[in-house]
């Protein structure tokens, strides 16, 4: 993550807000732009897209400053705006080319990882475990165990931004970890009795 | 942190919790601290490993930007910010056109199949019209001034001129070809990001797709180079005399052999020239601001500094730039351009002539208006233009 644990980023926001102070709102891009930009290509690959997402997002955050209301959690207002501006882009996007292009833009949490599973060690077995467990989840449900892990987005943020309850996206991060946890527990319950 | 509350933890306890999330992911000084957590719960030491394990593989982004590219992007960004209102109206503009040339594409760009061209390497640039040859050698005809082509980046489905859109099957061996005649460019989105203005009277052949660990471009003609970054897949610039190795990134490359003009010019970044000739291994790497000439008769590169590097480049934009010029190396760069040959008889040869020179004129205009500033006159006689005073 780009993000630091140190720096306040909703207090910079809101000076860029209050006072239009650019410097504020620099820092925050340069902080966010590698998390949007792996979220981003966990829906295309097209880096294009992604890129021209983010310049769009904070160019409109400067644009319509004085109407932007008070924001309580930066990250998911962030993460929100640029899934949304995102999702406007691709949609232009294929309507200039091909519609074959860009048909994978449903979420994929190892989007941007090369497929390598041959010979591993038992280390990389959890791995192994990690990936097959994601894979088998439905697009949204691995969208919210990375914005929930990666983006440490709340569950709040997360029923919000996907318009469903705080129990239900708790439910489906628990779900999810405890099968990967009864998963790795087989194997390797396997290899110590071997 | 509540130990006590961690003795109840299950695996997927540890890995829900936030605070226990932070430590795993703490680098070096997280490693002290879960030592030491496992060493106040011994009971749960496996638990803990395979906590951290598995949130270690849920962390799954890798792609940093390095500093300096996320500034030069803040600045253009506050750039077209501080143009926004002009920008707008532009678009307002450009949207216009594009609906006007979609309705009358006919007017705009017409678009005829020739027949497959299998012999790509021709030597010459005849055609009077941009050409673009598909992996299969099929030839797309383009009777625009200026053609923009984009590849997406899996090297199948392009783009011309925003308003035609197709498909290509890509084999591993398969190359494409752009041919700007003279008195036409083109810009190409390559499959990479790379961005490539070709000038008049020129080719390049290059992959759909970069495939293999090197990315590959040949060119004749002049070429200006934005090349996107990717540290992995160095980029390369072949011409008949020089190889261009990219380290970075924006520069044009000259290769006009019925002239014997070869070079580059940088504008940013760093790029080494290699000479292709096997006696000789010359090789020069060029700073920004700075031209290499290659002498093909003695196989030699000499470096010059430039001013107004600009100038050089803004054929790409669609026209050419003169700083106080004579009005004879004027009609020089005019009649490289649109290939024509021009004469000229001065007694004096006093008109210094500055400014820019609008490119999207045919031939006949541009010598009409230079005629009138500099205060000649000229006659046509057989395939040449003679200016006189």
């Amino acid at each position: 993550m780009g993000l630091s644990q140190t720096i306040d980023y909703l207090s910079l926001w809101n000076k860029f807000i209050k006072d239009g102070n650019q410097t504020a709102l620099s820092i925050i891009y340069m902080d966010y732009y590698d998390v949007l930009f792996n979220y981003g290509s966990k829906y295309t690959k097209d880096t294009q897209i992604i890129e021209d997402s983010i310049q769009n997002i904070f160019s409109n955050f400067l644009k319509v400053r004085k109407n932007l209301g008070e924001v309580h959690n930066l990250s998911g207002y962030i993460l929100i705006s640029f899934r949304r501006q995102l999702f406007l882009d691709i949609k232009n996007h294929k309507k200039l080319f091909l519609p074959e292009n860009l048909s994978d833009d449903h979420f994929n949490y190892f989007a941007d990882q090369e497929q390598d599973i041959t010979d591993r060690e038992e280390n990389d077995r959890i791995n192994m475990i990690v990936k097959r467990c994601i894979r088998n989840l439905t697009p949204k449900q691995q969208e919210i165990i990375y914005l929930h892990f990666e983006c440490e987005l709340s569950y709040e943020d997360l029923s919000g931004m996907f318009d469903i309850t705080v129990e239900s996206c708790y439910k489906t991060v628990y779900r999810s970890i405890k099968l990967i946890r009864e998963e790795a527990e087989k194997i390797l319950f396997r290899v110590r009795n071997n | 942190m509540d130990i006590e509350l961690f003795r109840n933890y299950r695996i997927e306890d540890f890995v829900l919790d936030e605070n226990f999330r932070k430590l795993a992911k703490g680098g070096e000084k997280s490693d002290y601290f879960l030592k030491e957590l496992s060493e106040k719960i011994p009971e749960k030491r496996d638990e803990i490993t395979l906590a951290v394990k598995i949130i270690n593989e849920l962390h799954t982004s890798s792609i940093q930007h390095n500093h300096d590219r996320k500034s030069a992007l803040w600045n253009d960004l506050i750039l077209k910010q501080k143009h926004a209102r002009r920008f707008n109206i532009l678009r307002y503009a450009a949207t216009i056109l594009l609906l006007v040339g979609i309705g009358c594409a006919s007017i705009l760009c017409i678009f005829k199949m020739a027949a497959p061209e299998k012999n790509i390497a021709s030597d010459e640039v005849s055609l009077d019209d941009a050409a673009l040859v598909l992996a299969d050698g099929k030839q797309i005809s383009i009777n625009s001034e200026q053609s923009i082509i984009q590849y997406t980046s899996n090297g199948k489905n392009i783009s011309v001129n925003d308003t035609v859109f197709m498909e290509q099957s890509i084999t591993d061996d398969a190359v494409n070809q752009m041919i700007t005649p003279y008195g036409k460019r083109s810009g190409i989105l390559l499959s990479d990001g790379t961005k490539v203005w070709l000038n008049s009277g020129s080719r390049m052949i290059y992959p759909p797709v970069f495939k293999g660990k090197i990315r590959e471009v040949y060119l004749e003609g002049e070429g200006y180079f934005e090349v996107a970054e990717n540290s992995g897949k160095p980029f390369f610039v072949k011409t008949s005399a020089f190889t261009v190795k990219v380290i970075g990134t924006k520069f044009d490359v000259l290769a006009r052999k019925q002239l014997s003009e070869f070079g580059a010019i940088l504008l940013k970044g760093k790029i080494t020239l290699m000479a292709t000739s096997q006696s000789h291994s010359k090789e020069v790497t060029l700073s920004p601001d700075q031209k290499a000439s290659f002498s093909d008769k003695q196989h030699n590169f000499m470096i010059t500094e430039v001013e107004n590097i600009e100038n050089y480049i803004a054929w790409k934009d669609g026209y050419l730039m003169f700083n106080n010029e004579d009005i004879s190396s004027v009609l020089k760069r005019v009649s490289q351009y649109y290939n024509i040959s021009i004469d000229f008889r001065f007694k004096n040869d006093i008109v210094k002539i500055s400014g820019k020179l609008d490119l999207k004129d045919d031939h006949k205009r541009v010598l009409d208006g230079l005629s009138i500033i500099s205060k000649t006159k000229y006659s046509k006689e057989g395939n040449k233009y003679l200016f006189y005073n």
